[in-house]
């Protein structure tokens, strides 16, 4: 099967990430942070090894600032729920995922949602500058589309966030891993994290890194410290941690991060390549719509939505699967980002190709579509 | 040479704490703590030497100590 659904989780794991993830169960399996043993105080070291790295990976200040949690959605979660109280004036863009959208609805905060440019990053950051008020408390954004890869532009909006003091929270699930992101360069104070995509890591593992206070938390429980407190300490990242750790995932985000750097830092061209080919065939097939202004490189992730002309969404889909290939259909839990497009009734067929896709999987993927009818 | 153990708020903290302590040569390895009343659970750096000096260290790098206790 070839996968081109890896926005929605990478297909194909590294045999790195997998011998870790082994090694974790073989030989760690006691819980960090709780007993005072041989096993127990391994794990915790192994925990802590792949804090530093994680740190040190997205740029942030120190190892005690990177939280795990359960995905990126609750790593989302931790940072709306926990900064914002109800009324809070918020900035999310028109690309959000429900990861952001439904969170936000639950705080009952105040949101302005601002349009992000196809084609300029200067005219999207004015539109969220237009957009900031005196009560301001935070500007949260995808760091992509998961729809349609369009980037936001982190530098500018951090700087802007910076100079009008308000928080800046980013949901990097469509780009940790494939492109660099460095928290304290571009000022960024709460990085959401989707290992199991860019990092190549198992699923069920989130990371969160927190520059600043997160505030109240939505989960309480063992820390493994200060047990006689019925409260929940105040220290991060314990914190934000309660309960047990999943350690093979983090084990495998750890050694997700080696095989990025040491054989995918070219993810971002490589990929990039391969939609750069796609749009330049799509345009060519009358059969096929496509929704963004073509693949311009630093202003998109590698991911591409397209339709075929009088054909659901998931109809396509399903023909792509019966010619072995996996496409995700729908409207990608991102209603909002389906409305910029147009495409809230119909969906789109979404291509995402990871590290190990090939020039012949999209040379066939063209052909198969090129004969459907 | 007297050793200490210095309590930190969590593992995390402890490890951090001792990366620190190593990297200016001190000995430095984490420990369970005993069970305290009033507290609980929790973990500490055990180290020798220049405890003031280990202290600030600590202090500098952001590591939380909560209390010094004679090991």
């Amino acid at each position: 099967m070839i996968n081109f659904d890896n926005a929605a989780t990478t297909g194909k794991k590294p045999q790195m990430v997998i011998n870790a993830v082994n090694n974790a169960l073989y030989n760690l399996s006691a819980n960090p942070g709780r007993g005072g043993h041989l096993l127990s105080a391994n794990a915790s070291e192994a925990v802590y090894s792949a804090r530093k790295k994680i740190a040190n990976y997205f740029g942030a200040s120190g190892p005690d600032r990177v939280i795990f949690t359960g995905n990126c959605t609750a790593s989302i979660n931790y940072v709306l729920k926990g900064f914002l109280k109800p009324g809070d004036h918020i900035i999310i863009s028109d690309l959000e995922h429900n990861a952001v959208v439904r969170p936000l609805k639950k705080t009952d905060a105040d949101v302005s949602i601002a349009t992000v440019d196809f084609t300029s990053d200067k005219k999207t950051v004015e539109n969220f500058k237009s957009l900031i008020r005196d009560d301001t408390k935070m500007i949260f954004c995808t760091a992509a589309s998961n729809v349609c890869g369009r980037k936001l532009p982190l530098d500018e909006l951090g700087k802007l966030c910076k100079s009008r003091g308000i928080a800046f929270g980013v949901d990097a699930a469509q780009m940790a891993g494939i492109e660099p992101i460095s928290m304290q360069k571009t000022g960024i104070d709460f990085l959401c994290i989707a290992p199991h995509k860019g990092l190549y890591a198992p699923m069920g593992l989130g990371i969160l890194i927190a520059e600043r206070d997160i505030g109240d938390t939505i989960i309480e429980g063992g820390t493994g410290t200060n047990s006689l407190s019925s409260y929940q300490p105040q220290i991060i990242p314990e914190r934000y941690e309660s309960g047990t750790l999943n350690l093979p995932a983090i084990m495998g985000a750890s050694a997700g991060i080696d095989f990025v750097e040491k054989f995918a830092k070219n993810a971002y061209l490589r990929e990039s390549n391969f939609i750069k080919r796609l749009y330049k065939d799509f345009e060519k097939m009358p059969n096929i719509e496509l929704y963004t202004p073509g693949y311009i490189e630093n202003l998109y992730m590698p991911v591409l939505s397209f339709n075929v002309k009088e054909k659901a969404s998931e109809q396509t889909a399903a023909y792509l699967d019966s010619k072995g290939i996996a496409v995700r259909a729908g409207l990608h839990c991102a209603p909002l980002a389906h409305k910029k497009l147009g495409t809230t009734d119909t969906g789109t067929v979404r291509i995402a190709p990871s590290y190990f896709n090939t020039p012949y999987e999209i040379d066939y993927l063209i052909r198969v579509l090129k004969v459907y009818k | 040479m007297q050793k200490y153990m210095l309590i930190t708020p969590s593992v995390t903290y402890a490890l951090k704490g001792r990366d620190a302590l190593r990297r200016l040569g001190f000995s430095a390895r984490v420990e369970r703590r005993n069970h305290q009343n009033g507290t609980g659970c929790g973990y500490g750096i055990v180290t020798e030497g220049d405890i003031r000096r280990a202290e600030q260290a600590l202090q500098s790098s952001g590591v939380k100590i909560l209390e010094i206790i004679d090991y």
